[in-house]
């Protein structure tokens, strides 16, 4: 009996040194985990949006992501509805390297133009949501410092302070990462007088080809009483996309991969 | 002579439908528009109403194997229009708008050809289309009308090549299509010796 307690405890020690990450090691494999499953991925997406009283606007879109060298992304964004979105593409350039800026782009084929998304505007609404357009693809772990500051029985509680704090409209944000999946569930944005005034949350979890994966998730902006709903379906991972699929050419031209 | 501002009240409303997938690979998606707009001030040359119309706007898009298809227009009810009966694809003026008619396909595999009716854009910026030539629809922009209808259709045959080192785009355009400028129908212009509108 005292052997099997002391076995116990043994093993109980050792899950918790194994558990005794480093916050860069947390906050990497939450990158690892929210946005690079498997080497590509493919995901219809509805998007409610919902204002304080309650009417909805709906967008429905489907998304392509891959990842490319040295950690950088490519997301393309086909919008399918409403009629004044349809055929839309939103893409995005993800790069990671030091020194390296993201590139973001809107094509609108009614007037046959691909716009580019200044910079500073990564951090204003995605189509009229509460979702900003860095929220599609992921904000650089460059960008902030990180602190674990809290450890429960089953997440980490990261905060994460900007480096450049005149480029973001939040003073620090704070993100409680599962220890299982290592999915982000909950990040808490607080504004510059310290007030909480938006959350993000990874509200629903399936796991698909193995990947634990969002397929819903809630944005609420505090200040405004709005909130937008993003739920994920027809989830696939590893499908083989050709990178020139994420250029001008297939801005003009849709693929497949999308318009099916 | 004392200019005059053109303030317009606007109203728009819109409302989007769609029918997708009727036949195997085709979609067919559309919105209806509908904008009033008054000027606030009198302008002896124009009428009070700046813009009083409903568009419906078709867009339909077939998948063949080899090509895509594409047709889009508007269905128009001006209530300011001369004459109603005449239909000039060129100009737009009518109760039909033809926006797109189109083929698109790729000959070979490093390039994609678009032929027939459709929207040319040189230029990536906002809406400051510095070496854009190709029509555009200044009627449009300058009474309020969506932002997309600044640009005119033009009829033509556009391709496309991607070699390694960037992408060539060639655009022949047989019969020029010209803007659609200010003629004075709706909004008054200068023409050196006044302001000239009917």
């Amino acid at each position: 009996m005292n052997k099997l307690i002391i076995a116990a405890l043994l093993i109980g020690s050792a899950a918790t040194a194994s558990a005794e990450l480093t916050v860069d090691e947390i906050v990497n494999k939450a990158n690892q985990a929210a946005y690079y499953a498997g080497d590509d991925g493919r995901a219809e997406v509805e998007m409610n949006i919902i204002d304080k009283s309650g009417s909805t606007r709906t967008r429905r879109f489907t998304l392509l992501r891959m990842n490319t060298e040295g950690g950088s992304q490519k997301f393309y964004v086909y919008f399918k509805e409403p009629a004044d979105l349809y055929k839309q593409v939103f893409l995005v350039w993800k790069e990671v390297a030091e020194g390296k800026e993201d590139s973001r782009w809107m094509w609108l084929p009614a007037l046959n133009l691909k716009r580019s998304i200044a910079p500073g505007d990564k951090r204003t609404s995605f189509v009229g949501s509460d979702f900003v357009y860095e929220d599609v693809s992921g904000r650089n772990l460059r960008e902030d410092t990180h602190e674990l500051v809290e450890t429960t029985d089953t997440q980490y509680v990261v905060k994460n302070t900007p480096t450049q704090p005149g480029d973001v409209e939040f003073s620090y944000y704070t993100v409680r990462i599962d220890k299982d999946t290592f999915l982000p569930r909950k990040a808490e944005y607080f504004d510059k007088n310290g007030k909480l005034y938006r959350t993000v949350e990874a509200t629903k979890i399936e796991t698909t080809q193995g990947f634990p994966t969002v397929i819903e998730s809630v944005v609420k902006d505090l200040n405004t009483g709005g909130s937008t709903v993003n739920t994920f379906s027809n989830i696939e991972y590893n499908i083989d996309l050709k990178e020139n699929i994420f250029t001008e050419r297939f801005l003009r031209r849709p693929p497949r991969e999308v318009t099916r | 002579m004392k200019s005059k501002a053109l303030i317009r009240l606007i109203l728009i409303s819109s409302f989007a439908f769609q029918v997708s997938s009727f036949a195997r690979d085709t979609e067919l998606r559309g919105f209806i528009d509908g904008r009033a707009g008054v000027r606030t001030q009198n302008d002896p040359n124009e009428d009070d109403r700046s813009l009083t119309e409903v568009r419906l706007q078709l867009d339909s898009l077939t998948y063949l194997d080899q090509l895509t298809f594409q047709a889009r227009a508007d269905l128009v009810y001006d209530e300011l229009a001369d004459d109603t009966e005449r239909i000039d694809l060129q100009t737009g003026e009518g109760f039909i708008d033809l926006r797109e008619l189109n083929i698109l396909f790729t000959p070979v595999v490093w390039s994609d050809v678009k032929a027939g009716r459709q929207i040319l854009t040189w230029g990536c910026g906002d809406l400051l289309f510095i070496n854009d030539l190709f029509p555009k629809d200044w009627n449009s922009f300058l009474l309020g009308r969506d932002e997309e209808y600044l640009k005119a259709p033009s009829d033509a045959i556009f391709a496309s090549f991607f070699p390694s080192l960037g992408t060539i785009d060639v655009a022949y355009t047989p019969r020029l299509n010209t803007d659609r400028f200010v003629d004075g129908s709706r909004i008054s212009y200068w023409n050196g010796a006044g302001i000239v509108g009917w």
